[in-house]
Parts: structure tokens; sequence; C-alpha cells
């Protein structure tokens, strides 16, 4: 015997035609790049599609459409005739596999064969592309072209957290249709659009899902060269953007100018900088939108508000001041300054307004704050109440509704104690916590009417005050033992007759009380003293000691009780509204990066090269900086300095150093996180300098300067020069606003809150930034920088030169989608032509430059690509019906002449439509769906992957998903770089590392082994025998039931013979029983061996 | 019997004929017959995952003894950025070294059973990496690019050759447990078919993924196979791919016998076995020594490239030896040593080590100084490997490091002169053993590469 594997003359042929072109093609190394000859070589590509005439044919009761003209004009030119029509089960279920990549049900089939109308093909092809598993099939295409895993490989394959959004987002947009140009300006800018598109039920950003894509690529944990890294991280991504868009190899020309096409070295870099220009996050997808308005409202009545507050403040103050001693002086300090001397680059000053404002999420406002600017806070946050001061006024008796301090309410069951002095001696040995102090005293009407003042003294350690139930003065924050209490008594709140004064001291250590001198204590009224020292009534509160957790739980948001705030130095501010945003249901970044729920309140700066690399931050409150060296997301125990915890508490800001030396020479920008809900100020960042404080100085002003400084804020102005005066008003603490005042405010934000959405889950998307322009790298070498190439597509596709800092990407996606772009719609309607035709009109469909090959029907891609954008309006089910209406879908996969097999060898023609294997995916999902275990839900997390000892190594996930993926489609099995399934790398799955448009497609004795043995298709047998003994009777309908199931037809005599006597020796095995289970599932079994199940017709 | 079908290698001496130098892919994945007379049939790759110290083993530096203790900065020099940047003292070698053989190669104790076979082993001290670190420098030794996704040196060599024998893939690992950093894509097939991947083989357990059948009884197989082959014999109306798919289908049944048969080692000897180190006191040695004994068995059976990954003797510490490089460098040889040796005295006994080229290399090697204490940091500027068997001249030295081991100087080498010499010895131009992914012709060596004539016979 001597058989022989069948080469034939097709692969002859193929390796032939290659061999042609590559003689033809130019030499490698001939000499200088020729720009115009390459151009010249292959002017279409460069060129916008042309709609030429529609071919005359002579078979004219062939066509359906014009496709089929073009397509039977060649077949005539080459004396080849059409395969004759494919039946309607061969149809419907090829039909089925290329709309949704599943195998029709014998019922489906037997509907359309029993369908009378005419329309039925179209009927049928309409409903499939409803169908949620259309999008799922192509979005699974589209996952080949951008290398989608959830994963980045190397060494510990960590995870890309909620990288499946992206995968989602594809099922999503092929299921609603959204047209290519819409697509693609979603994946280029979608996170960059004034409106971006929203999904109609979650109201989640979907647009901004698209653009996970450029971090699907490998990432390296630990990379010692974080240069080099970036630039061969930036290689991937520059040829994904460039094959997968434009259907070009930009990438070949990171080292040198492309051999074969026009495109220069300096077009690759000018690609890159797009992809410089924007670094990466974790989006908040799902609340960013609904926030976005409401930080828009937030700010519009802010800024309503804020004249109105500055006035009632003013009018407030005017008082205080007048009930400063007409002659007195005021001691003012004026602002620190921190200058910076030395050479040193400024790499962020948000002290002078915005620079470019570059922010994840509503955290920081619409912008910087400018010094002397006022702000109207959303809540006690510039100083916020210690926890346990807060704990302390929800339980606290008299504090609730404030009962201990109104004058109604009858302290004659009290003690008395004398002061001033120390409750600890009186009484209230050891207490920390809360007591309360009242006293009453008579006044006369003419007492009443005097300008009064109430000194307390020296109060340990915290105190409110009250007259007559008003609160006229208080200091809730520890610190202030010292201070001399002084509350001007606000005109008309005292009466003729019986007043109250009630004092609330707060203690949290040693001992506390209203302790200062007796001569201190006294209520001041016009010129008369009247002294307030001695016997008061008191009785204790809330004990510290006593309080427990649980009660953390009740505190209620403290009141505002002073709206207003004056930034002295300016910068950006972390606006506490937004305090409780919260990140549900999702991963955070492994390593470095984890530990801290970054997104949507994060603040990066501009990206810079980083000069002396000795960093210092002006800031005040704490945060997390990562400084994005090269934008590398590492990991590992390298790099680790990149990350940094900063902190600088106290009223004023600092500067906090972060030594960055070794990275000098590369590229950076800084991001800023907030930590919980600790205030957080940024000012400036710089690079190298020694930088300095100046505290501000002190001077003398008398009371006058101080009503200048009120009328300014009257007429909603500040000057600069009355930013002391106001900042020492706001520092007194003795100004207060009418609860009127503070209500209308607070309900105001009260309702905003309400509109908040808190939760969101996160996904990857694109951030853009600063515009940044990459140098032409000598041999593609970091170490060689030559000239800058501002951001572009390649020279014959280039765009006006972009102007100012954008990313430049919105820009970028309305080139694209441009209806002159020569390759947009082209490469398209390629890709949709070589998923329904097995191979595409050009058969490189990532390359439609030199190394690529000639389109077979070129006026037919011409053609397409302009039906695509103005006839179809970009719709992809569109067009996507009208060709598997075509004749040419239609025709059978067994030519109509086998001399053909010698003539046209490799199909090129068309004259049939191809036999071919099925994907990976589609194999294992038909598998699911014969047996009936197809779970068809769509969307969602990912199932694990199913570990065996061939699919190991580092970084191994930590636990194993089910072995049937728990009957989810492929599409749902998660993608970990380092562990794919054997069974679909045997059944060619593509590695995810760049754009894969056309897969391989092998058939090997190891896609063999995976059908007979494989235990998950061996599991699968037993599961749709089971349901086939239960579903048909008799041993031949049940064989009948199989074929229908797995193939979509009868079984033949010869067939079904041949099933029944394998049936009887299996029974023989398992003890003779025809209906044994073992018996039928090893029967099932033997399906998947047969060549129908991977093979299509 | 006779074997009924032909080689895949002589159908494409016969199906090539006129179209040398391209490959024909898709169908059965292999090019053409050798660009000129080969040297070498098969190729053995001992890989020393981890990074194995040169200046431990192959690289005798009798400075660092001098100046042991010492600040490097101030005896060596400039040092440049290590991957934990933990720069320690100058460190000498705890191993003595010795000049053995006839050539006098210098080895030191580390590698007893090696040392003996100084006079077969071409050592070249001069080779580099571009990587400092793990997962880039695998993918680099193994692909010539330091990232993910592109094809072996194995895989290559299987597109290059494919396997004599059918009932085998072209490209085995054998696994002794530590897949390397950057997992199974270290073995990958990138973008040339899947038939060229690595077929990982398990020393230890199931030895290769879907070979063992699930069903009990042997004869429902047989049944299911002969059914599925009938009918689809009806059904493939001539169509190539089908015909194909049949004929798999029994190239897989015999696969699946096959492979059992080569991890079989009843029919080895006693002495054979004790060769190689079966009967050695340490497990780890044992399973090492079983690998290297089923490696002979697959080259000769055909397998064209066959490699060899290391037991997991320090847990994923494998050769990395940050710290305790006594404990680390002494388990990790005490397991390879011996079996090692054994396998070329096997493979010269049996006259097998002409046709047959063993590479023993690391992904890079480490600093002359210490990482903290007692531990040697990554370094890519200069290490140690050697070659033996098929084409390689024996017994000699090429290439030098620095007075330090830390830096080639001599004749400094590339991966990509390793990957041109071994293609080289496999009868390929390295330059014209090229595949067309996405509109370029690529090669394993991307445009460098140079043969290393200097230690070829």
């Amino acid at each position: 015997m001597n058989k022989q594997i069948p080469i034939s003359s097709q692969v002859a042929r193929i390796v032939f035609a290659a061999l042609l072109i590559s003689e033809a093609a130019p030499r490698a190394n001939a000499g200088r790049f020729d720009f115009e000859g390459s151009k010249d070589r292959l002017p279409w590509i460069w060129e916008k599609p042309q709609r030429g005439a529609i071919p005359s044919v002579e078979e004219v009761a062939w066509p359906v459409d014009s496709v089929d003209r073009f397509v039977l004009r060649k077949l005539e030119v080459e004396k080849l005739q059409p395969a004759e029509p494919a039946s309607d089960r061969v149809w419907m279920r090829r039909a089925h596999f290329a709309i949704t990549g599943l195998p029709p049900k014998p019922e489906e089939v037997q509907a359309f064969l029993n369908d009378p109308s005419k329309d039925r093909k179209r009927t049928l092809v309409r409903s499939l592309l409803d169908s949620p598993h259309y999008g799922e099939r192509w979005a699974r295409h589209w996952m080949d072209l951008v290398r989608y895993a959830e994963s980045r490989g190397h060494e510990g394959d960590a995870i890309l957290p909620n990288a499946y959004h992206y995968r989602d987002y594809l099922v999503r947009a092929f299921n609603t249709d959204l047209p290519y140009d819409a697509f693609v300006t979603e994946h280029l800018a979608g996170d960059l659009l004034e409106t971006p598109r929203r999904n109609p039920e979650t109201g989640a950003n979907e647009s901004i899902l698209a653009t996970a894509w450029p971090f699907f690529g490998e990432e390296s944990g630990t990379p010692v060269d974080l240069r080099q890294d970036e630039c061969d991280r930036l290689d991937n991504k520059v040829d994904v953007l460039s094959k997968t868009f434009l259907g070009l190899t930009v990438a070949c020309a990171r080292c040198h100018d492309h051999k074969f096409d026009a495109i220069r070295q300096s077009d690759y870099y000018a690609m890159a900088g797009f992809v410089l220009s924007s670094s990466y996050r974790q989006a908040r997808f799902e609340s960013m939108e609904q926030n976005k308005v409401v930080a828009e409202t937030l700010e519009r009545l802010r800024r309503k508000h804020l004249p109105k507050i500055a006035k009632a403040f003013a009018e407030a103050a005017r008082p205080v001041v007048d009930a400063l001693d007409e002659n007195a002086t005021v001691e003012l300090t004026t602002s620190s300054v921190y200058p910076v001397e030395g050479e040193h680059q400024l790499v962020a000053d948000y002290t002078q307004g915005p620079t470019p404002w570059l922010v994840d999420g509503p955290t920081f406002g619409p912008s910087s704050i400018r010094p002397g600017q006022l702000i109207l806070v959303t809540e006690q946050t510039s100083v916020p109440l210690p926890r346990w001061t807060r704990l302390i006024v929800a339980v606290d008796p008299g504090s609730q509704g404030e009962a201990w301090a109104k004058p109604a309410f009858d302290h004659g069951m009290w003690k008395t104690m004398k002061l001033p002095g120390h409750f600890e001696n009186a009484g209230l040995p050891s207490h920390d916590g809360v007591v309360w102090f009242r006293k009453t005293i008579e006044l006369s009407a003419g007492q009443a009417a005097s300008r009064a003042i109430l000194h307390l003294g020296q109060i340990d350690d915290m105190d409110v005050t009250w007259v007559n139930g008003t609160r006229v003065g208080g200091y809730e924050n520890p610190g202030h033992h010292f201070t001399v209490r002084k509350y001007p008594v606000p005109a008309g709140l005292l009466r003729a007759g019986k007043n109250t004064i009630a004092v609330r001291v707060m203690d949290h250590g040693f001992s506390g009380g209203i302790a200062g001198k007796p001569e201190q204590l006294s209520l001041q009224l016009g010129e008369e003293t009247v002294s307030l020292a001695n016997l008061w009534h008191f009785a204790p509160g809330a004990n510290l000691k006593a309080l427990n957790t649980d009660a953390a739980l009740a505190v209620p948001k403290p009141p505002l009780d002073q709206p207003l705030a004056l930034s002295r130095n300016g910068g950006t501010i972390r606006d506490a509204f937004w305090n409780g945003l919260k990140n549900v249901n999702s991963e955070n970044d492994p390593g470095a990066l984890d530990g801290l729920a970054r997104a949507g309140k994060t603040i990066r700066t501009p990206t810079v090269t980083l000069a002396s690399g000795q960093v210092h931050y002006l800031i005040r409150g704490k945060a997390k900086v990562y400084a994005a060296i090269s934008q590398a997301l590492f990991t590992g125990p390298l790099h680790k300095t990149l990350m940094r915890t900063v902190e600088a508490n106290g009223d004023a800001p600092r500067w906090i150093a972060h030594d960055l030396r070794h990275y000098a020479g590369q590229r950076v920008h800084f991001e800023f996180s907030p930590i919980g809900d600790a205030p957080l100020e940024i000012l400036q960042v710089i690079d190298g300098g020694t930088p300095g404080h100046l505290p501000g100085e002190k001077k003398q002003v008398p009371r006058e300067e101080l009503h200048r400084a009120l009328d300014d804020l009257m007429d909603g102005v500040l000057e600069a020069r009355h930013m002391p005066h106001v900042a020492w008003l706001f520092e007194q603490g003795t100004v207060h606003l009418s609860a009127v005042q503070l209500q209308a405010w607070q309900s105001v934000l009260e309702s905003l809150r309400k509109d908040v959405r808190w939760d969101s889950r996160l996904a990857v998307s694109w951030w853009g930034g600063t515009g940044v322009d990459e140098h032409v790298l000598a041999r593609g070498r970091p170490e060689s920088p030559g000239e800058r190439v501002g951001r572009n597509l390649p020279e014959l596709l280039a765009m006006a030169p972009l102007e100012g800092g954008s990313p430049g990407r919105l820009e970028l996606a309305q080139q694209l989608t441009a209806r002159e772009h020569p390759l947009t719609s082209r490469v398209m309607v390629n890709r949709i032509w070589h998923q329904l035709f097995g191979r595409g009109i050009v058969f490189t469909p990532d390359n439609f430059g030199w190394l690529g090959e000639r389109p077979s029907h070129p006026e037919l891609l011409d053609y397409l690509a302009v039906e695509f954008a103005d006839t179809h309006a970009y719709s992809i089910k569109s067009i996507i019906e009208r060709l598997v209406l075509s004749r040419t879908f239609g025709m059978s996969s067994k030519a109509a002449n086998s001399a053909y097999a010698e003539q046209d060898p490799e199909n090129r023609w068309l004259h049939r439509m191809p036999v071919r294997r099925l994907e990976a995916e589609v194999i294992r999902d038909s598998a699911l769906a014969i047996s009936g275990r197809l779970d068809r839900s769509v969307g969602g997390k990912p199932v694990l992957v199913h570990l065996t000892e061939f699919v190991v190594g580092r970084g191994t996930p930590t636990k194993s998903g089910p072995l049937d993926g728990d009957g989810r489609r492929s599409v749902y099995t998660a993608l970990r770089r380092n562990f794919i399934p054997t069974f679909m790398l045997a059944f060619d799955f593509p590695r995810p590392f760049s754009t894969v448009g056309k897969r391989n497609v092998t058939n090997v004795a190891a896609q063999s082994l995976v059908l007979m043995n494989d235990p998950f298709l061996y599991q699968q047998s037993g599961i749709w025998a089971k349901r086939i003994i239960e579903k048909q009777p008799s041993a031949p309908k049940r064989i009948q039931q199989m074929y229908a199931e797995a193939f979509n037809r009868p079984p033949s005599d010869h067939e079904l013979a041949a099933c029944l006597e394998a049936l009887t020796a299996f029974a023989g095995l398992y003890g003779g029983d025809p209906n044994g289970h073992e018996a039928w599932r090893d029967l099932c079994h033997s399906f998947y061996s047969m060549t129908d199940f991977i093979y299509l017709k | 019997m006779s074997h009924p079908f032909i080689t895949r290698r002589e159908l494409l001496r016969k199906a090539s004929l006129g179209f040398g130098g391209l490959a024909l892919s898709g169908l059965y994945g292999a090019p053409v017959r050798p660009h000129f007379q080969a040297r070498a049939k098969n190729v053995i790759f001992l890989f020393m995952e981890g990074g194995v110290s040169q200046v431990d083993s192959f690289d005798y530096k009798p400075l660092l003894a001098k100046h042991h203790g010492e600040d490097p900065r101030k005896a060596i020099g400039e040092i440049e950025a290590t991957q934990f940047g933990n720069v320690g003292k100058v460190m000498k070698s705890p191993w003595a070294f010795k000049q053995r053989g006839e050539c006098g190669a210098w080895i030191s104790d580390l590698f007893p059973h090696m040392a003996e076979l100084a006079d077969e082993l071409a050592i070249i001290r001069s080779m580099t990496s571009n990587f400092p670190e793990h997962t880039s420098a695998c993918y680099y030794l193994h692909s010539g690019v330091g990232l993910q996704g592109r094809p072996s040196m194995g895989a290559w060599a299987s597109y290059g050759l494919g396997s004599e024998n059918e009932n085998f893939p072209g490209y085995v690992v054998l696994n002794g447990g530590q897949i390397p950093s950057g997992g199974l894509d270290n073995f990958s097939n990138g973008f040339l078919p899947a038939t060229h991947r690595g077929n990982l083989l398990n020393a230890i357990g199931t030895p290769l993924a879907n070979v063992k059948p699930n069903e009990k009884i042997a004869k429902a197989q047989e049944i299911k196979r002969s059914l599925a082959q009938q009918l689809n014999r009806g059904t493939s109306d001539g169509v190539e791919a089908l015909e194909s798919a049949i004929f798999n289908h029994e190239l897989a049944a015999r696969m699946q016998l096959a492979i059992p048969e080569v991890m079989s080692l009843d029919g080895e000897t006693e002495a054979t076995k004790k060769l190689y180190g079966f009967d050695a006191p340490y497990n780890h040695t044992r399973t090492y020594a079983r690998e290297c004994l089923i490696a002979r068995r697959l080259i000769e059976r055909g397998v064209c490239f066959v490699e060899l990954t290391i037991p997991m003797v320090n847990g994923y510490q494998r050769w990395d030896a940050h710290n305790d490089l006594v404990k680390n460098h002494g388990e990790n040889a005490r397991a390879v040593d011996q079996p090692i040796a054994g396998l070329m005295r096997d493979l010269k006994s049996r006259g097998l080590l002409d046709d047959t080229l063993v590479v023993w290399s690391g992904e890079f090697g480490r600093t002359p100084f210490a990482q903290g204490g007692n531990g040697r940091d990554h370094n890519e500027y200069g290490f140690s490997l050697w070659m033996a068997g098929g084409g390689v001249k024996p017994g000699v030295t090429f290439g030098a490091t620095d007075d330090w081991g830390y830096k080639a100087i001599e004749n400094p080498l590339q991966i990509h002169d390793l990957h041109a010499t071994i293609l080289h010895l496999l009868g390929i131009d390295h330059e014209r053993l090229t595949y067309r992914f996405s509109g370029r012709d690529i090669r394993l060596t991307d445009v460098h590469g140079r043969v290393i004539h200097e230690i070829l016979s």
C-alpha cells in the first residue's frame, strides 16, 4: 500500500504565486527608499474607492444582486461556471454558522424547509441577525483583530482587570448594529466624545468601553529598562492600530522606512504619538455620565449661591468687626509663598488656573482654583470634625435637636459648679466627653440693646456656645484649649429680662472645662461688663469612654456651619461632595497599583520628560502618587518607588520630595488620587530645583481695613490685598451665617446628592492626556532619538497637523471615518467578505500593501466599499444580509466541473463556496448546542479557564474553572494569555499578540486526538446520549435525531445501517442492552470524529 | 508490516521541487529540503531556566577570589542596573575550578559529571542577552524576540524540517515540572501553523494532552474510529481537506500508541538507566534522568527538536540564585549533571551523537558580585553555554568575558548567532527560512545572526 498525502497542485500554485510576487518585489536592500515609486506601485490603496459600472454578464438569469454580477463577470472571463445552488439544508446551516456561529436546531431547519413564502431566506437571515448570538459571533471576529485577552501575559500573567466589559461592548455594538463609522470613532476616541453613546437600559457610558483595546497587549511586570519596554509596547499598539483600521503594516517602519510601501519611518512615529498621548485607567463607566450632569449642576448652583452667601457672610461679619475696639488693630498674616530656587521644570502649576485639566471623575471639580478665590464648600471638609467628635454629637442627649441649648429647657435640677475651673475637680472625675453648662442672667432693656460680646476665656478643649438658643460661636476642632473665646452676640438676640447662655464643652483627654481666668468670663455690653464667673449649672453629656463603635453607623453628616472658604494659594481641591463614590463588583490592578481604588478620583499632570528626577509636590492633605514613567503598569519587585503615599498634614501646604533620579530622561506624568475621605489640595509639581517656604508676614491693620475687605466681599470681588483680611475672618470662626442661609445651601446639596450615582463598575479605558509627539528613533532604538514628528497618519493619508495639546484621537477618528478615506471602508467590507466567503477579496485582510495580495475583484471591493458607506450607511447587519442573500453565497461547495480544481485551485474566482473548517470556538459551541448543555445567556464575567496538566505555568489562575465552562459559549471563557486551553490552540485559536484578520487553518493529527480523547467532548457525548434516549423511542429514530441535531440532515440508508451496526457492537461491550446509556454515549462520541462535525460545506 | 505512509519530509521533497526557499503553509506546514547538507538531524536543547552562573561553572575568574568581599564599584568599576538593584560585594565562586580532559577547559566542581566530558563540548563563554529579566530573556532565547507571540526556535526547526516520523510532532518539550517564565508561549508556534507548536510531553503523569483515551474498554474506541472513518469516506466527496482529516484520524490513532511506547522505558537495560541516574538518591535527578532518556528515544524516532525543562528543584526558583547560591546551584546541578552526562555517553555509544546537536544554556548568566549577601543577580552581559554533537567541534572554548566574568569582550555573541548556528547545523540557512506573516517575510533571526563557524567541525 502506498497512499500518498493528497498534496495537490493547489498548494504548489500558492507557492508559485508567492514566488512570483516576491521576485517581482523591489529588493529589500536596493539602495534608497523610493517613496514615489512605492506609492505608484499600488496607487489604488491611497485613493478613495470609486463606484464603477456594474459589469454586464452573459448569464443574466444568475445574479440576484449586483454583487453577483461582479463575481459572475470574472467567472465568465475565466471560463468558469458557477457551482449549482446549495441545497436549502446546506444553505441554511451555512447561514446559521456564518451569522451566529451555532448550528440550527432541527425544528428550525424544518420550519425553514416548510416555509412556503418567497422571502423565507430573507426572513431567516433577518431573524439570525436579530439573534443575540450574531453579536457574539461577530464580536469574536473583531476580538482577533485587537488581540483581546484578560491578562497581561509575561511572567506572572497578571490580570487586566475588568477587560470583559470590552467583549460585552462588542456583543452589544454588533447586536444593536452600531454603524461602522461610529464604531471606529468609539474605538479611537470613545473616551473623548462630548456626548457619548449611553446604554439605554443602564445609562452607562457605552462609547468609552471601546477604548480598552490598546491595553490588551503584553505587559511586562518588571522591565529593567522602562523606555525600551515602552517602545516595544508602542510597537504592538501601532501595529494593531494600523492593521485593524487601515489594513497596513506600519509597525515595520519602526526601524527604517517601509521596504515596500509608501510609509516612511517618520510615519510610524507620527502614529505612535497618538498612543503616547493618552494613558490607561479603569473608568467608572456606569456612573460617569450621570455624575457629569450632577457635577455641572453643582458647579452652576455654586456659581449661583456663591455671591449670595459671600454677601451674607459680609453682612454677618459686620457686627464682628464692629465689636472690635475702634482703635484696635488686628494681626493678619499674608499668604505663604513657596519659591523654588535653581534650575527646575514646572511640571504642573495648579495655582495659576487650569493647566491642562486632566481628571478622571468629578472629584477635583471643573478646574483648579486661583489664589484668593472664594469657594462654596459642600461639606465641612476643609477641616473635618474628628470622627469621635461627630460620634459624641450623634449620641449626646443634649445635642439632639440642640435640646439643652434652648432657653426653654429647665436646668433647675442640674448641679452647679464654680467657673472657671476644670470639671474633673467638681464632681466629674476622669470624665472625657461632653459637659453642658448653662447660666441664666437678667438684663435691662438698655443692656439688651447694647453691642454685646461674650467672653468665655480659655476652654479646654472645644466648645459650641449659644445665646438664647442661637449659636454665637464655637471651636469644634482640637487644638484650641489655649484659645481665648470671644463671641460677638448678634444684635437683637438679647432681650430685656431672662437670657440664657448655654455652652457645650467637649474634651477628649486629661482635664477639661471652661478653665481660663475669672476676669475673662464676662458679658461685655457696650461700656459695661457683666461678670459671668462663679456658679453655673452643669450636666454631663455623652461619655467618650462609654461610646461603642456601633454608634458610628448612625453618625449623620454634620450640618454645614460655614460653607464659605478662601483659597489662599490656589490649586486643585478635592471636593468632599463626592466622598462616598464606590467601585463595585470590579477588580483592581494587581501589584503596586493595587490597594487603592483610584478610579473616578484621580488627577494627572501633563506628560513631560524628567529632567533631574528630583521631584517635589506642593500639597496639603494626603494622596497616593503614581509616577507613570513610560506608562508602565508594573506588578513585580522593580519600580516600586514609582508609587508613593504623600502626606502633608496641617493648615499649610508643604513640599514633599519624591526621588526619581533613577528615571531621569524618561517620559512621565503624575497621577494623584486622594486616600479615604481626607482632604487634598495639590498646588505644584516641580522637577529639580530647591523648593522653599516663606511663611506669610504678620502685619497689624486697623479695623477699617476689615470693613473695606467686607465691602469687597459684598461686591463679590475680592482684591488680592484684602485676602488676608477675609482669611482672618474665616480663621476666627466667629462669623456665622443664619440658619436660613445655611439650610438653603444644605438642601441644594442634599437634593443633588440624591442624583449622584455612587456605585459603579469599572472598565479598562483610554484616558486622554496632553499631546505627546515622539522622536524618530534611529534603528528603532530609544537611545538615539532624532527629530520629533507631529501626530498624524502616514503621509499619504495624512490629516491637518494637530494644534494644541489635545491627544488628537478625535481628529484621527474624524479622518478615518471621512467618506473619502481610501481604506477604512474597503478594509472593513473585505473583512466581512472574508468571514462570509472564507477568503477576502484581498486575501490578506490585515495587509493591503505590497506584501499583501492584490484583490481578486478590485471593482467589487470598491463597489462594496462605496455601497457600505452610502447605501448601507455603515450598517454591518445590512451588508451581511445582502451578501448572505447573494447568489454567490448560495452556491454549492462542489464545483460545477471537477476540472476547476486545476483551473482555479485556490477558488480565487469563487466558482464555488469553499468547504470550511469551523473555528475552535464554533466546534466547542456546537458540541454544547448539540448535547443540549449550551447556556445561551449573553455577556457577563468570564468563566474561569479549566486547568489541566497542559495548561500550566507561572501565574496560574488560583482556581480551575469547570470542564464544560458552565455550558457558556467559548467567547465567555476567561482568556488568560498564558493559559489558553489546549482544545482552542489545537484548532488554531490565534494567540492574542497582534492583529489576526485571517486565522491559520491547519489540519493536523492533534485535532483528531482532541476529537477522540478530549474529556470535555466525552462528557458532552454522555449528556447528548441521555437526551437522545429520552427523546426518541427507537434506535433508528434516535440516530435520525442525532443526524438532525449534529448535521441538520437525515442519515443516508448506509449511514443509518452503519450506526446501527456500531450501536450493536457498543452494546455488546456493556452487557448487550441496546438502550444502555454507555452504548449511546459511545455512538454520540463517534459523531465528533466525523468530518461533518468540524467541516462546513 | 511496511509503513503505509511516506514520511512528511519525503513527501515534501517530492511536492516541492522547484520551489526552494518558500514554505508551504497551512496544510502540512513543512517546507522544503534542507538548504544544504545537514550536520545534525536533531536537536536536544537542555534549557537551564533561571540563569546558571557562568563564574561558578564554565568561566573561571581567579580575580574574584582575590577581590572577594570588595565593593564591585571600586574593584570592577561601573556596574549596570540589575534587576533587583541590590548590589553586594565581589563574590568568589564557592566551587573549585580545574582544567579538564585533554582540551584543558576550566570547569568547576559544580558539574563533576559533565566535567568528565569536557573533550566533547564546545564551550561558548561570550554569549549575551538583551534582557536582564526572566520572561523577556526566555522569549528572546527561544524566539529571538523579547515578547510573547513569536515562534520558538523549535517551531522554526519543525517548520523547516518537519518530523521524520509521522507519529510524532516535530517539536516536543519534555516537561520536568518547571514551565519557564512566560509560560507555554516559550514553545509557541507564533504565527507558524499550529502543528509546529512545542508539544508538551510530561515526563511524569499523562504524557501528552488528549493522548489518553477516555474509554475504559479499548475496543470501544476502535469501533468509534472505524465507524467514523467508514462514514467519513462516504462524505468526503474528494474534497482535499476532508481527506486530510481522514488521514489525521488514522495518524492520531497511531500517535496514541506511539507516545506511550516512547515513554515506556521497559525495554531499556538497567545499565542504561543507571548511566542516566535512575538509581540516584535525589528524586529530581531521577526525574531529569527520565527526561534525558526519553529525549534520546524521541530523537531515535525522528523528532527534530526536543527541549527539556528542568525539574522543580527549588520551587519556582529554578537556577535563579538571588540568595544562597550554594544551595540553589548545588541542588540544581545535582539534579541535571549526571543525567546530562549519561545522555551524552549514551548518545555517543549508540552513534547518535554524530547526528544530534546538544545545546545547554540558560537565558542569561549571573553577576560576578553578590546580590545582597550570598546570591547573584541576573547578568545579560556575558554568560556561558555549551554545544556538543552533530557538526560541533569538540573540546573547544570560544569567546571570553572580562577579567571578572561580567561582560563578554572577546567575540561577544548574540542569541541570534546561536539560532543561526543551530539552523545551520540542521542544514537550514537562517536567512532563507522565512514565513510571511502580516506582510513581512519573517525569520527567526530577524535581520541579525551569524553562524559561529569557529566552533563547527
